[in-house]
């Protein structure tokens, strides 16, 4: 599937990728929740480039929200030692360029969101400027 | 313990006092500069058209520590403990809303997390790295003074510039670069060749001269002690029978395994000194004091110049702020930070100063005029708090121990019959 961005005429190429979908294979790649399908993959994706939470050059950061407002947990919590992902990360790293997600959580050891994009999202909870400063400055984080 | 409580609304990451202004960094990464004093001046009007005299001793400079030993001779009078409570109860909660011009500071458009400001200084750190420029009311200009200059590149957990180094704490690693020029009145900042630790440190505190780092991932820490003794210019004879000794014991100290030094201009050089047990930790300290994080909870010690240790005996109650996951060492006693909260543990107990996680919380335990401060930042909002950590306002029967104020350090130039404290005590 491909998303359009509203920086013409780029145009961003998405597959799932099917290590994020193997339980099996939770130890090196997180997993995605099942109720978190291809295509709403493809629709957090759509919207993380549409709000521009990201840069294609680098990665797109995407969220899902509940019908409470509050931020959707993205991952199967028990195959990762009950770490919350509330967000997602998409990278494309191949040539030719193909974007894939997988869900994550904070962590001082890995990437984050930036900065103006983890607080565009702070008004969602369990999200907050306190967490979101946590992360920034490399802080043990939990949800 | 009593705080008065100053609030200021909306939303900020970080804020610092110095010098009497205060630094806000909005949550937009803008920043601007207020005239602090200007502001408790209007907030809190005293008699002739001037600040109240109470609250200029109390957010202004902390002039109130300077006098307290000449005033537990007044405030024997309990009129004059009536008079003080009084007045201190106007001033509890005050709202320090921002209604006049305030000073915009371009940053750039970068997306900074923390600030900092050391040596009339303003530290940036955030995702691109850390940055500088002088700025501020050091020397006779008020404005920014230079560029801000890129130190080091990545994203920064956070900066901590002082006397001997500026320390940059990214993932993996602290880097310290050793400041060999630094001055309120220049506009450059000339470092050495950068040294690198392998481990994120989330604090760097200083053991007396020597700075101690708390890992961010693990409760573990590491210290090191600056050892004069291998500059050729300064042979032990020279020293005093004390000094001689403490030397003696700093170089048995030093770690067998210690084979990276730190390297100031080629001669000044830091060696890792064994910590025992207390490496299995995380080492919160300032000059005199530590506070010890392991699992089983949080240990204060009187941290002496030769490493020994002796327990302050305040017990943690961790039903007050949960997990701590910072401590801040400042002079009315230490703040921790927890998942619960932030709470203060002074002589005179466990004070909750905030509920719930918080965006950002700092004391200034090095500057004078705001030792008592505690400025906590929140989701809407920053309080300013002035601990009254003040024996003349207690009654005399009351009056406990200290765990070592600098007040009372000010009192024993004015009376050298005072008391000797815990703290500021060298061991023969």
């Amino acid at each position: 599937m491909t998303v359009r961005t509203t920086l013409a005429p780029l145009a961003l190429h998405h597959e799932a990728n099917p290590v994020h979908r193997d339980p099996s294979r939770s130890s090196h790649h997180t997993q995605w929740s099942p109720g978190i399908d291809e295509s709403d993959e493809f629709a957090i994706f759509s919207e993380s480039v549409a709000r521009a939470w990201g840069a294609p050059d680098a990665s797109y950061w995407g969220i899902r929200l509940q019908a409470d407002g509050h931020l959707e947990t993205l991952n199967d919590t028990r195959l990762h030692d009950d770490r919350i992902a509330k967000w997602c990360r998409f990278v494309g790293n191949m040539t030719p360029q193909i974007w894939h997600g997988y869900p994550t959580w904070p962590d001082p050891q890995r990437d984050c969101p930036p900065q103006a994009v983890l607080l565009a999202w702070a008004r969602y909870r369990p999200l907050s400027v306190a967490k979101v400063a946590k992360i920034l400055r490399g802080r043990q984080c939990s949800f | 313990m009593q705080f008065l409580k100053a609030t200021i609304p909306g939303e900020y990451l970080d804020g610092f006092l110095y010098r009497g202004h205060l630094y806000l960094l909005r949550i937009d990464s803008s920043m601007v500069l207020v005239n602090w004093d200007e502001l408790v001046s209007a907030r809190c009007p005293g008699p002739a058209e001037q600040v109240d005299p109470l609250a200029e001793m109390l957010f202004i400079d902390n002039s109130l520590a300077r006098v307290d030993r000449r005033m537990l001779r007044w405030s024997g009078y309990p009129e004059l403990r009536d008079f003080f409570n009084k007045r201190l109860r106007a001033y509890q909660d005050i709202d320090f809303s921002l209604r006049a011009p305030i000073n915009p500071v371009d940053l750039g458009g970068r997306a900074v997390h923390s600030i900092e400001l050391y040596f009339s200084h303003l530290w940036l750190a955030g995702e691109a790295g850390v940055s500088m420029c002088q700025y501020g009311p050091g020397y006779h200009r008020k404005g920014r003074r230079s560029t801000i200059t890129p130190v080091i590149s990545g994203h920064a957990f956070s900066a901590t510039p002082e006397r001997r180094f500026l320390w940059v704490s990214q993932r993996g690693m602290t880097i310290g670069f050793p400041i060999e020029k630094i001055a309120s009145d220049r506009v450059n900042v000339n470092f050495g060749s950068p040294w690198e630790l392998p481990f994120s440190a989330l604090t760097v505190g200083w053991h007396w001269s020597d700075p101690t780092f708390a890992s961010r991932d693990e409760l573990r820490s590491r210290a090191f002690v600056y050892a004069d003794w291998l500059e050729p210019d300064k042979p032990l004879a020279r020293l005093s029978a004390e000094d001689r000794d403490t030397t003696e014991q700093r170089k048995a100290a030093v770690s067998k395994s210690s084979s990276d030094a730190i390297m100031i201009g080629g001669k000044k050089t830091y060696l890792e000194i064994e910590l025992g047990d207390l490496a299995r930790s995380r080492v919160f300290c300032s000059r005199e004091r530590a506070i010890v994080q392991k699992s089983s909870g949080l240990t204060a010690l009187d941290w002496q110049y030769d490493f020994s240790r002796s327990d302050l005996g305040v017990s943690e109650d961790r039903s007050e702020h949960g997990d701590a996951e910072r401590v801040l060492i400042s002079t009315f006693g230490w703040v921790v930070e927890g998942s619960l909260g932030v709470v203060a543990y002074t002589r005179q107990g466990c004070t909750s100063l905030a509920q719930g996680e918080v965006i950002q919380v700092r004391t200034f335990p090095s500057s004078i005029r705001y030792e008592n401060i505690v400025l906590i930042v929140l989701e809407d909002r920053i309080e300013i708090l002035s601990m009254l950590d003040y024996d003349f306002l207690l009654a005399p029967g009351d009056r406990i121990r200290s765990i070592g104020r600098r007040s009372e350090f000010y009192s024993r130039w004015h009376d050298d019959s005072s008391e000797k404290t815990t703290a500021f005590r060298k061991i023969a």
